[in-house]
């Protein structure tokens, strides 16, 4: 063993190599101590030496942890395939980041520290498609142990530990175990076992990934540093370090120039739960909240994780109990035994996360694992998550984007305190006020946390838009920042950003859908984006000859229409070709209503509801005329499908006789055959009823023969089969006013003899009744979505 | 003397060697009146890559509870502390098994057990009398039958108490005083009628959560004890491998020297895993019968298509008899999933059936059985 691993701790050494594990308290307790003792005359970092200059902001202790250098690039120019692809990356920093730690110590002591790996660009350009930083992920962690992770040895000594996973493991090996050795152990061990995972790992995945172009640049980067100085300690993730050590062989990439617009690298705060959510790549900090209180407890090494593991029982059961979630101390007791237990027979120092996590899963959990469980695992795994989030106090360089973010926000007089405050916009006073409406649309656009509209119209979901005024709530919060500086990529200004996210998401949607396609076709144009509006529009009427699905074409023509209603608003030039792409969007629907023959029955709702719209349009449109005979002919060859779904039938049936196609009597004749039919007919009135009532209700207020059918079939009918029926029933007679409705008590009151307030009419429910009605409701709802089971 | 065979041999008979080779071995810490330490408890249900020696003899410690492994170990730490176990848990998860596994380790008798009725009674869990005495003598320690229950409390060993939720409400909560105070009391035998649990003492019970006719347990109940819920496998290699595994015992423990095919054995697991679970490997939704699709009925399916094989045809198993077992398990609880099993050879095992030499191939045809 010891000839294969030749690695030496040795603190004589020009060179002292530390393989590090990102983001492990037990890795930055030990390196502490050897930086104290090894006493460097530089330190060098694995990380992009492109980010050098940020080097006094990551050791300026006005910044608080977490928070991550975020590295994108926009490629104008395909150098990594199709041009305007975008790429980013970020490099978390927590507290108890054995990088972070080197930096701040050396801060501290004076000695110089530098980052030795490729630029973010250089090594998106060592890697292939689809392998390391070019992976399909959405988010990539620079500082990923994956390698090491994932490797089939660390998968044998898992089985041969008993342990779960890699986690596990290096929970066990290097952070209960490590805490108790010496740092010559400690790094050896480690060492050993990134040496073994590597060698476990393919060449050519290591090539593929652009890992050997990074280390043959931490090389040349380590021999430039060996001429000027005589001790340097070089700390680099494990899984590198015998690459270093050996100085393996390997041609060092050339550096790409880059236009800095391009390429942004800049300090951003960050959260705990986006660094466990960058989880995905395997950086080694699922559970940032409880490491960090092992950390604020490493002073005290044997009993840390001890300490942390009770005050995450105690905070656990303290939030349970909140949510009445019936437990005790003794429960407490129980948990903590639980974990003491764990860790002697899983040969552990101390318990530590999954044994944390066990003695809930096992103590806190009172029956059959269900919603109970659910709730304690999930209030365990928040806490453990937490959700820290970092400041930056420092004034590090900022993105164009977050600069032109902040001049608008004095431009428009916004309030810079991190309140939430409220902003009343006059849509139609002046153009400032337009102006203002349209950043904040950018904003809700490009952001999450910025604002909210509480009260104004809504063009994208058709609602409100008779209002004049926009009310939005904003608060600007370091999360706004962080926002916009992964949006940075997007472009300079707001405007840029916007108009360049909508465009990607216009060529994500693939030009396909055109309800979709017309959506954002709305949201460029509330955005002050006419140019963007118009160029989309450009290509919306190939999207609506390509799409083969009515509801999404019928969304198209809705939306459309909106557009004209608001284009002096929205400032959109060219009404008349929005006028001439929403005629062609209506007969194109038209033309694909006979498609309706075979439709699913959770879909016949939405559907008569695109029929009834396309049927006002036709109205409304020029070419009405044209359009009808279209109408027409399309409703009567969806007519003769013998499979047609009733309520869709119902609907054409009623359409047809408000275009005249049909009389009223027929409509009721048809109703009729439905009425007194047999086998499951009463199933399938009602669903006629719902079509037909939904297209022409004077079909049955004009028809006393359609009323005694109705009241026929529901005496006939045995209970079950009326209970079954009444939603639809329900709905169908949702359609008519209140005084159609007493029209029809009348008539069917005439049938039994009595009046039609006796009919329609019954004695209000008691206001206080209903009052507590509502609290019980509003309560159920709430406990519902505590335990996350009810969306409203 | 002729040999007695043995339809069921306890765990402690079955695995005496392992169990023998672990005690011999086993040098870590013991809780009071534990005839193995934890660890060793571990190794003897989860098994062991390494050999150990007993005499002469290289002793394999074989993996017999396949599922979740820190399941087990909680179940252990559980059983050396003050609380109960309480598993629960779908018909054919292994329960019963996994707690016979325990008590024949820990204390080496698996069989004290109080199997839980509608009509067990408090006298049943607690202790009852020998009337002859009684009347003769009076209460007296010896005129009293003691229970699993009194037994574990005096000797300091496991109580196993099966299907709890099956005996009334009011008659699982006698366990509620002897599970906190670890005392029961005797009245009728006046100053000595105390029994104090000794070190050790402990109650494994199991409780079913999908059958009919199970009671609801109350929650001074629930918090005497720790709750592990026990799923179904949700590996098919692995379900594959008990099939094959506990078929072949079974088949041997009556005479019969035939083995599941490993094919057989995948398609049956592959079938009772996709109704269980309501979708494919590749995502397809299949309707879910009602039936309890356990790994425990697929062995029993496998188990009777291989007698049934045997006896009437000389043969080992054909997908024949193999769909008529499948269709008898599915048809317990309602003919509407005779449809569901139609459906589901209509359209996924029809697909998979394409080539001659596939399984599926004679699993599908054997599809005339489904009625």
């Amino acid at each position: 063993m010891d000839q294969i691993i030749d690695y030496s701790f040795d603190l004589t050494e020009e060179v002292l190599y530390i393989p590090i594990r990102h983001h492990s308290p037990a890795c930055s307790y030990h390196l502490k101590k050897v930086i104290h003792e090894y006493e460097p005359e530089i330190i060098l970092i694995e990380g992009a030496v492109n980010t050098n200059h940020l080097m006094p902001h990551l050791s300026d202790k006005r910044n608080v942890p977490p928070f991550a250098i975020y590295y994108s690039f926009n490629d104008r120019t395909g150098l990594l395939g199709e041009s305007g692809q975008k790429f980013s990356c970020y490099y978390p920093f927590l507290d108890y980041s054995p990088e972070l730690l080197a930096i701040r110590e050396a801060g501290d002591k004076g000695v110089p520290v530098q980052f030795i790996d490729l630029p973010y660009v250089d090594m998106l350009l060592a890697s292939e498609k689809g392998a390391g930083l070019r992976d399909e992920s959405d988010k990539h962690d620079y500082s990923s142990d994956v390698m090491v992770d994932y490797s089939s040895y660390v998968a044998e000594l898992c089985k041969r530990e008993g342990c779960s996973d890699s986690e596990e493991l290096w929970e066990k090996q290097f952070e209960l175990h490590g805490l108790n050795q010496d740092s010559h152990e400690f790094f050896t061990n480690l060492y050993t076992y990134c040496y073994f995972s590597r060698e476990a790992t393919e060449e050519i995945t290591m090539q593929r990934d652009g890992t050997f172009a990074r280390e043959a640049f931490m090389n040349k980067q380590i021999e430039e540093a060996r001429e000027k100085f005589n001790k340097i300690l070089v700390i680099t993730g494990g899984f590198h370090t015998p690459a270093l050590l050996h100085r393996r062989k390997q041609k060092v990439p050339r550096l790409r120039k880059i236009k800095p617009e391009d390429a942004g690298v800049y300090l951003m705060s960050y959260s705990f739960d986006a660094c466990s959510r960058l989880r995905g790549y395997a950086s080694g900090m699922k559970y940032p909240n409880f490491y960090q209180s092992v950390w604020r407890h490493i002073a005290e090494p044997e009993t840390c994780y001890h300490n942390s593991v009770l005050e995450y029982i105690l905070s656990c059961r303290k939030k349970l109990t909140k949510e009445d979630y019936p437990l005790s101390i003794s429960d407490e007791i129980e948990a903590t035994r639980m974990c003491e237990g764990l860790s002697a027979l899983r040969g552990k120092p101390s318990s530590g996360v999954y044994e944390l996590k066990d003695a809930i899963l096992s103590s806190f959990v009172k029956g059959e694992r269900d919603l109970n469980e659910e709730l304690a695992l999930h209030t365990l795994e928040k806490n453990l998550v937490g959700n820290r989030m970092g400041t930056l106090g420092s004034n590090s360089e900022q993105p164009p984007l977050v600069l032109d973010f902040q001049k608008q926000c004095k431009k428009f007089k916004l309030k810079q305190d991190t309140e939430k405050n409220e902003s009343t916009i006059s849509i139609y006073k002046s153009e400032q006020q337009r102006l203002k409406s349209c950043f904040f649309h950018q904003l809700k656009f490009l952001t999450e946390s910025f604002c909210t509209l509480a009260k104004g119209p809504d063009y994208a979901n058709k609602t409100e838009s008779n209002l004049i005024r926009e009310i939005w709530n904003y608060r600007l919060s370091p999360e706004v920042t962080t926002e916009l500086i992964e949006r940075s990529q997007y472009g300079g200004t707001l405007v840029e950003a916007s108009g360049e996210l909508i465009a990607e998401q216009y060529r994500k949607s693939g030009h396909s859908h055109a309800g979709t396609a017309s959506k954002l076709i709305t949201e460029a144009s509330i955005m002050g984006l006419a140019e963007n509006a118009n160029h989309m529009l450009e290509s919306l009427y190939k999207t609506i000859i390509g799409d083969g699905i009515f509801h999404s074409v019928t969304e198209c023509a809705i939306n459309l229409d909106y557009l004209i209603e608001a284009a002096q608003l929205l400032r959109l030039s060219n009404k008349m070709s929005l006028e001439e792409i929403t005629i062609h969007a209506v007969s194109r629907a038209i033309t694909l209503i006979p498609s309706l023959a075979s439709i699913s029955e959770d879909d016949e709702d939405e559907i008569i509801n695109s029929l009834k719209s396309i049927s006002f349009l036709v109205m409304r449109l020029r070419e009405k005329e044209n359009m009808e005979v279209q109408l027409k002919d399309s409703l009567l060859a969806l007519l003769e499908f013998d499979t047609l779904n009733s309520a869709i039938e119902g609907a054409v049936v009623g359409m047809l006789s408000g275009i005249g196609e049909l009389s009223r009597e027929e409509a009721a004749i048809r109703a009729r055959g439905y009425l007194t039919g047999s086998g499951n007919s009463a199933a399938l009135s009602a669903k006629f009823l719902k079509g037909l009532f939904a297209t022409a209700k004077d079909a049955l207020l004009c028809n006393d023969e359609l009323t005694i059918a109705i009241d026929k079939m529901i005496q006939e009918i045995p209970e079950e089969e009326f209970m079954a029926i009444v939603p639809n029933m329900r709905i169908a007679f949702s359609h008519f006013s209140p005084t159609e409705i007493n029209t029809i008590g009348k008539r069917v009151g005439s049938l039994y003899d009595t009046t039609g307030v006796q009919i329609t009419q019954v004695k209000a429910v008691d206001l206080h009744l209903l009052a507590t009605a509502r609290e019980i409701e509003q309560l159920t709802i709430e406990r519902l979505q505590k335990r996350r089971i009810y969306v409203r | 003397m002729k040999k007695e065979k043995i339809l069921k041999p306890l765990m402690e008979s079955l695995y005496k060697d392992e169990l023998k080779a672990l005690k011999q071995n086993d040098t870590a810490h013991k809780p009071e009146n534990w005839l193995l330490s934890p660890q060793a408890v571990r190794t003897f249900i989860l098994g062991s890559n390494t050999p150990i020696a007993l005499g002469k003899k290289e002793i394999s410690i074989t993996k017999k509870y396949y599922g979740n492994d820190p399941l087990v170990e909680r179940a252990i730490v559980t059983l050396a502390g003050n609380r109960g176990l309480m598993l629960v848990g779908e018909p054919g998860t292994a329960k019963t098994m996994l707690s016979e596994l325990l008590t024949a380790a820990i204390c080496g008798n698996s069989n004290n057990t109080i199997q839980g009725t509608a009509g067990v009674t408090d006298d049943m869990i607690k202790y009852s009398w020998n009337y002859a005495l009684l009347l003769a003598e009076g209460p007296s320690p010896k005129a009293l039958v003691p229970s699993p229950l009194y037994t574990a409390m005096n000797t300091g060993t496991i109580a196993r108490f099966e299907e709890i939720t099956r005996c009334p409400a009011e008659t699982q909560d006698t366990l509620i005083s002897v599970m906190s105070d670890k005392v029961l009391n005797i009245p009728e035998l006046g100053e000595e009628g105390v029994l104090l649990a000794q070190s050790g003492f402990n109650v494994i019970a199991t409780a079913n959560t999908r059958d009919r006719g199970v009671n609801e347990m109350s929650s001074a109940l629930k918090r005497r004890f720790n709750f592990e819920t026990v799923f179904p496998l949700n590996n098919i290699a692995m379900e594959t491998e008990i099939i094959e595994k506990e078929t072949a015992k079974l088949l041997a423990g009556n005479g019969i020297d035939r083995v599941v095919e490993p094919e057989i054995a995948e398609t049956l697991a592959t079938v009772f895993h996709e109704l269980r679970e309501g979708k494919t490997a590749d995502g397809k939704r299949v309707e879910q019968p009602e039936a309890v699709m356990s790994t425990a009925e697929a062995v029993s399916v496998a188990f009777q298509s291989a007698m049934s094989c045997h006896y009437f045809q000389g043969s080992s198993i054909d997908m024949d008899t193999m769909v008529q077992n499948i269709v008898g398990t599915v048809l317990k609880e309602s003919r509407d999933d005779l449809e569901k099993i139609r459906s589901y050879f209509n359209t996924i095992v029809k697909k998979r059936s394409s080539d001659e030499n596939s399984p599926w191939f004679p699993f599908y045809k054997a599809k005339k059985w489904i009625r």
